[in-house]
């Protein structure tokens, strides 16, 4: 499947970071906890996603 | 072999170069606080054990028996801010050699954060139930406190029927990613309406579908404990999701919240446990206050004085036991 091809709201919606706009874009809560918790969940679970 | 070293009363989760761990950390002084994540971690000496987490071993002076500078767990508190600095996982395989390294590190850092006696602002297992916007809403509903019409469903025609046709479209996952080209990527908040072709694409990942509000008035709100601080901007002043532009982040005025958002933001952290949140509401142009979600670990220093500083010396209050 090429990455550009639209396929969910994630192809949809998402927008560039505006870095002129934004300089600091961990504005843009990175939700590093959640991302933490999905590796564990890999790990522990076979499968990202579990919390 | 024994090991000794002086109990340091408080730990942030987080990187060095984390504007907000580091803010909090530094009202405290070095021997109050010390500051640590997973690529901290990996530069200095360090040995978990049943008695916590010691850090910074030092030169062996009296009689063999270890000295390191710091230890960290039963007596000290703690805040979890962030495991890692942003994109510490950019690039890595999930079922590499890299990701089973990195995977080692997030175990150790969890392990201490699980089992060293540390008391948390927020423990972990809190922290990411209620990053899931779903508990959120439900956590709302529980409480009767109002929040948009919710679902995340397969497709346009699994919709509810009553839902409103002006809707909001946002991801149950993550809000950003990196393409394969190293572009990154953002998503906000969309408005829509329920005849739109973009629904067509719904089937591809879960996303939330809600209720519209019409706002008048965002207020972002932050918890710490039982301390509730708020900030307003007129919704006509900025986008609908006002991340969007970093100016419209700096429109934010300190206010007094309507009672039920203070009483709402206050009940809703306490049923999830949370000790800090920062949090999204809106009133609307019938003076109704409605929850929007919360982060659990947020952001809070984009608002104004006195208010960004008022929120860092009270985590610090708490992190030395002086409240």
């Amino acid at each position: 499947m090429e990455e550009n091809d639209p396929t969910s709201l994630y192809d949809v919606l998402a927008e560039p970071v505006s870095t002129a706009d934004d300089p600091t874009p961990d504005t843009i809560e990175t939700r590093q906890i959640e991302t933490i918790d999905n590796d564990f969940a890999t790990t522990l679970l076979g499968g990202p996603g579990l919390s | 072999m024994s090991a000794t070293g002086d109990v340091v009363p408080a730990v942030v989760v987080g990187s060095p170069d984390d504007e907000h761990a580091r803010r909090v950390a530094g009202l405290l002084s070095p021997q109050t606080c010390t500051l640590v994540d997973v690529v901290s971690l990996a530069q200095r000496s360090y040995r978990l054990d049943r008695d916590g987490l010691w850090l910074d071993q030092q030169a062996d002076h009296d009689g063999g028996i270890r000295r390191w500078a710091a230890r960290v767990g039963r007596g000290s508190r703690g805040w979890l801010r962030r495991f890692a600095p942003p994109d510490w996982h950019r690039g890595v395989l999930l079922d590499s050699k890299d990701a089973a390294v990195k995977t080692a590190w997030l175990t150790l850092l969890t392990a201490f954060v699980r089992s060293s006696g540390v008391e948390w602002l927020t423990d972990l297992d809190a922290l990411n139930r209620a990053e899931n916007k779903l508990a959120q809403y439900r956590a709302a509903l529980t409480l009767g406190i109002p929040t948009p019409a919710t679902v995340v469903a397969s497709d346009r025609a699994s919709l509810p029927t009553d839902l409103a046709h002006r809707i909001v479209v946002k991801p149950l996952g993550p809000g950003h990613f990196t393409r394969g080209s190293g572009d990154r990527r953002v998503l906000y908040a969309n408005v829509a309406t329920l005849d739109e072709p973009l629904l067509d694409d719904l089937p591809g990942a879960p996303f939330i579908v809600q209720d519209r509000i019409e706002a008048r008035t965002h207020l972002r709100v932050v918890t710490v404990r039982s301390s509730v601080w708020a900030c307003a901007v007129d919704a006509g002043e900025v986008p609908f999701d006002w991340r969007r532009h970093a100016a419209a982040q700096r429109s934010f005025r300190p206010a007094r919240p309507p009672v039920e958002v203070e009483d709402g933001a206050g009940r809703i952290s306490e049923h999830l446990r949370l000790g800090y949140t920062s949090q999204d509401w809106v009133i609307d142009h019938a003076g109704t206050a409605w929850f929007l979600d919360l982060n659990p670990s947020g952001q809070w220093l984009f608002l104004p004085e006195p208010v960004a500083s008022a929120v860092a010396e009270r985590l610090a209050a708490w992190l030395t036991g002086r409240s």
